[in-house]
């Protein structure tokens, strides 16, 4: 048999969803804050900067070139409620382009190239920290030291520390925000799946708290939709059980019948024995006493046999393996060969050399081919020859035994193309047949396999009797 | 004849014992497997009759550890459990031969006289197959007391032929088996000598039953003896 991968091992089911869920969900949350860490800096500083386009507009207002140099009236409460609002430093500096004239801060980090008539902001260092500056170029007219095309920047800095912890604040409460709602979900999957598997505690408990021999349907209304296909299928099972516990019953009540039956004959018969006074008609009861005793030790091995072909039944596959047929032929010839060559029965083997091997309980299958070669060697004339063949195709292996005797009665062949089981025959068993106990071993031992027995009677006189083993017969029987 | 009973069932071992006395065995009885192995490291039987279900020591463990101790007193096993499988894994195992319970004591008796006559015959080295037998210590064949003249080939196979009597051997084993003495020796070969020999035998009522597709059996024909 090949093995499928190992099972899993019993993880729990939340355990399982959980591992589903919860990277995905983290990976979400991760991916989601990046994206808005971005979005908010972006807003953050687009909300900053208008203050500082609003102090170069003010500064711009406050420029005179009246008086032939650069002035610049400063906006002091503009400046001072500023400052307060970015709780850090404000920096500014006026100046040219050509550089010639500075007013402010000269130590400011020089700026991007500007478009004149554009604010543009940016990120510099002043004296190692981190600044946003608003920069802003315009014409000036009239231009100083009659300089041509001379610009004036206005550049307002002011230090960022307010607006990052602004952003840590709203950063870190999205963070919060995030983890809340994953622990969340993953208490609500928790909850859910203990909810959600609460009919099939209720299940269990209802199947735990059966008698063993309750083998009734099981109703599955009120269980969640996806469980119902599992009801069914224990239902199916159970079913089963029950019926095989049905035909076991059965025939434990036919196979004490049987065996009771010679038992009461040899009562009957020492009951006569002990009224005897004539020694010769003592010696007649003892001699049928002795014919009783050696068909009910037959029929009684038969009944075994059959019984543990039908227990093999209900555990399948459980000793199956490879079995080489050629050796199970040759150890099945060699056991009755003995009482072949007592009649003078000549046995032959037709097999290839290497006649494979079939996937069966090696037990079980010796059993079922030795009991066909059992009834042909009964069922030869004295003399005669039998011959066990094997053959292989794609999809079965066929083991044959035909035998150059009587054939079997129409009744029986048609009884076995209707796929009627042969079984214990209800009223006293005719001593001199034994071959139906031994085809309903051998077709017991066939169902087991997924395999069947095919009698017929040959043109030339004699029976063909033959196993059909599926070659996949394992996988048959678990579906 | 000395036998020795292995059976814990005492009212079996009782009635046996009392049938195989009044056909003149004498018989010891042993109730389980251990002392079964004392009595036979002990005495000295012709047979020994072994029941499996033994307490103590399985039947089948007696049987292992006399086959492991070289014991060569034949065995004959008995058994309710008889499952064929199991049956050919016991011969297979060492048992010589083979009855399930119940049984008819004729049947007893002479497989018990079989089983004893050819280890006797092993002992002294003659194998016998009704008029036939080989004497091992003089490597010649008598046919009803004459001596067969063979060839070193037929001498051969009819050796391993009466060795094994009642056990069909192969082609392939009757050349596995004279590889070492023929190196030449091949199917067909085989077929000839097996020829030669049906013609030797031909007036006696020994003869080599060809079974295809198992082997060569040396029988007696003992309706025409």
């Amino acid at each position: 048999m090949t093995r499928a991968a190992a099972p899993a091992p019993g993880r729990p089911l939340w355990r399982t969803l959980a591992l589903w869920m919860l990277p995905i969900l983290l990976f979400l949350m991760v991916a989601s804050l990046m994206l808005s860490m971005k979005t908010l800096r972006e807003v953050a500083d687009s909300a900053y900067d208008r203050s500082l386009r609003g102090a170069i507009r003010a500064i711009d207002l406050r420029i005179s070139t009246e008086s032939g140099g650069l002035g610049v009236e400063l906006p002091y409460p503009l400046f001072e409620s500023f400052q307060a609002t970015a709780e850090g430093e404000v920096l500014f500096r006026v100046s040219t382009d050509d550089g010639l004239v500075q007013i402010g801060d000269a130590l400011l980090p020089a700026p991007p190239p500007l478009t004149v008539g554009q604010v543009v902001f940016y990120d510099a260092i002043y004296f190692n920290r981190p600044i946003r500056v608003g920069a802003y170029m315009r014409p000036l007219d009239p231009p100083l030291y009659g300089a041509v095309g001379q610009n004036l920047i206005i550049e307002i800095a002011e230090t960022t520390e307010s607006r990052e912890a602004f952003l840590r604040t709203v950063i870190s409460r999205t963070m919060l925000r995030d983890l809340a709602a994953l622990l969340a979900a993953a208490l609500l999957l928790a909850v859910g799946v203990h909810a959600g598997l609460r009919p099939l505690r209720a299940l269990r408990d209802r199947l735990d708290l059966r008698a063993s021999d309750d083998l009734r349907q099981m109703d599955p209304a009120g269980l969640p939709r996806e469980v119902q296909p599992l009801v069914r299928s224990v239902n199916r099972l159970v079913d089963r059980h029950r019926i095989q516990g049905e035909a076991q019953r059965r025939y434990i009540e036919d196979a004490s019948h049987q065996l009771k039956t010679p038992l009461a004959v040899l009562r009957a018969q020492i009951d006569r024995g002990l009224q005897l006074n004539d020694p010769e008609a003592l010696h007649g009861v003892l001699r049928a006493m002795r014919e009783i005793t050696d068909r009910s030790s037959h029929l009684t091995s038969q009944l075994l046999a059959l019984a543990l072909a039908r227990n093999s039944a209900l555990w399948s596959g459980s000793a199956a393996e490879e079995v080489d047929l050629s050796a199970l032929l040759d150890g099945v010839v060699r056991l009755h060969l003995p009482s072949a060559r007592k009649r003078r029965i000549v046995l032959e083997v037709d097999a290839p050399a290497d006649a494979g091997a079939v996937h069966a309980t090696e037990a079980l299958l010796f059993e079922a081919v030795s009991n066909l070669l059992q009834n042909a060697i009964t069922a030869s004339p004295a003399g005669g020859v039998i011959v066990m063949s094997v053959q292989n195709d794609a999809e079965q292996t066929v083991i044959a035994v035909r035998d150059e005797g009587p054939g079997v009665s129409d009744d029986l062949l048609r009884r076995l193309d209707q796929g009627l089981r042969f079984n214990l025959p209800r009223t006293r068993p005719s001593w001199s047949a034994s071959t139906g106990l031994g085809l309903a071993i051998v077709q017991e031992i066939m169902a087991t396999m997924g395999g069947r027995l095919v009698l017929a009677n040959r043109a030339p006189g004699g029976l063909l009797a033959s196993l059909h083993l599926p070659k996949k017969h394992a996988g048959l029987k678990a579906g | 004849m000395r036998l020795l009973l292995v059976e814990d069932d005492q009212d079996l071992a009782e009635w046996l014992a009392q049938s195989l006395v009044g056909r003149g065995f004498q018989v010891d009885w042993a109730e389980d497997g251990r002392s079964a192995e004392h009595r036979i490291a002990a005495e000295d039987y012709d047979l020994i009759l072994l029941d499996l279900g033994l307490p103590l020591m399985t039947g089948a463990e007696l049987l292992a550890r006399l086959k492991a101790g070289g014991n060569e007193t034949p065995l004959l096993v008995m058994t309710a459990r008889d499952s064929l499988a199991q049956r050919v894994a016991l011969l297979r195992d060492g048992a010589d031969d083979f009855m399930g319970k119940p049984f008819a004591i004729e049947e007893l008796e002479m497989r018990i006289h079989a089983l004893i006559r050819r280890s006797h015959g092993r002992a002294r080295g003659v194998y016998a197959c009704g008029p036939l037998s080989f004497d091992q210590a003089g490597q010649r064949f008598t046919l009803a007391g004459d001596v067969l003249a063979l060839s070193p080939r037929e001498h051969a196979v009819l050796r391993l032929l009466i060795q094994k009597l009642g056990d069909p051997l192969s082609k392939q084993q009757i050349i596995d088996r004279l590889v070492s003495m023929e190196s030449d020796m091949n199917p067909e070969a085989v077929e000839v000598i097996v020829h030669r020999l049906r013609k030797r035998l031909a007036q006696a009522p020994v003869q080599i039953v060809t079974l295809r597709g198992i082997g060569y059996l040396l029988e007696h024909d003992e309706g025409a003896a």
